[in-house]
């Protein structure tokens, strides 16, 4: 099924067909290739009206996930008609990452990935509140992003690595 | 508008030209009917007496043609600024601007062949079509630009919006 990308900011060029090919690949190593997914990259504006309306935290982020299904972690949806083969929409907040990478040094192509598949795994209901979230997530995240290693050669470790 | 372009306006119709490597690029658009129905309507109703009228904006549909130096044929992608279907917070998560049509046509000729294959991108394959955007971006033509050609054909349009008043007024002055 289909990977819907849009780019709504002009604050940082990005390269769309990378971006869709890798979300394609996270996809297919959750396990959900036959579900719609959602992927607009967003500039700070959004990010923030988004991040203060859901989270009440008007300030940007690099990363807000919207999931159609309430799933489990570690479960597919179970659709009950063609509409609900839909994993969500991911907001991607370019802007934010860029600016981090400038701060830290990393490569912001490589960030880019990583939080798509943090993306990805909020979408099938993993979370990070505890401890014990966080480390299923790290591990399903570590899982995905080796599988797309694979493919194109990269290290990519998970976005959460440091976080406990 | 930046990235080295250079701007010809003939009238209404305006070019931005730029080369590269082996490639000509160009940037054509038009500022008649260029201002969505939705915008002018919601400044009529929406304006009370005391308040400022909001900006009108440009956005024209614009058709951006890559030559390259060995080939005769260049490759046309007629692009289009979405229209205000869903309301200003829709907008905002949409591509800035989308590619409608995509064709090959004869370097250097000025009329458009309507037997030569065109492509219409509601149908296309979606990688194939962020490849397309990605080869626009290469060339200059991504949404920083798009956005500039914004305000640009915006202040070219109000140019001629002047004028035109002031012609009518000269006009309608003769006897």
């Amino acid at each position: 099924m289909s990977v819907a990308l849009r780019n709504a900011q002009r604050a940082v060029p990005v390269r769309r067909a990378p971006l869709r090919r890798a979300v394609c690949a996270l996809r297919a190593a959750l396990g959900a290739s036959r579900f719609d997914v959602g992927l607009v990259c967003a500039g700070n504006a959004l990010m923030q009206r988004l991040n203060g309306d859901y989270r009440h935290c008007p300030e940007p982020t690099d990363v807000l996930s919207f999931p159609l299904h309430q799933v489990a972690a570690g479960e597919l949806p179970r659709p009950r008609c063609l509409d609900e083969y839909n994993l969500g929409d991911i907001f991607l907040g370019v802007e934010y990452i860029h600016q981090q990478c400038r701060e830290t040094g990393e490569d912001f192509d490589d960030v880019l990935m990583v939080t798509v598949a943090h993306g990805l795994c909020h979408l099938l209901g993993y979370r990070h509140d505890t401890k014990s979230e966080w480390k299923q997530m790290y591990q399903k995240e570590a899982q995905i992003l080796e599988e797309l290693n694979r493919l194109t050669g990269s290290r990519l470790r998970p976005l959460t690595a440091n976080l406990f | 508008v930046s990235g080295g372009w250079e701007l010809e306006v003939h009238g209404t119709e305006a070019k931005l030209v730029r080369k590269i490597a082996g490639e000509k690029i160009t940037v054509t658009f038009n500022i008649n009917n260029s201002i969505p129905p939705s915008a002018e309507e919601d400044t009529q109703e929406q304006q009370k007496p005391d308040e400022q009228e909001p900006e009108l904006t440009s956005t024209p549909n614009f058709v951006v043609e890559v030559i390259k130096d060995d080939t005769k044929q260049t490759l046309v992608l007629d692009c289009h600024f979405p229209e205000d279907e869903i309301g200003h917070e829709g907008e905002e998560e949409s591509d800035i601007f989308t590619i409608r049509e995509v064709s090959f046509q004869p370097t250097g000729e000025a009329d458009w062949k309507d037997t030569n294959y065109t492509l219409n991108t509601d149908s296309l394959d979606w990688a194939l079509y962020d490849h397309l955007m990605d080869f626009l971006a290469d060339r200059g033509v991504d949404n920083t630009f798009a956005d500039e050609l914004i305000e640009l054909s915006t202040a070219l349009e109000h140019q001629e919006y002047i004028k035109f008043l002031e012609d009518l007024k000269s006009f309608v002055k003769c006897q």
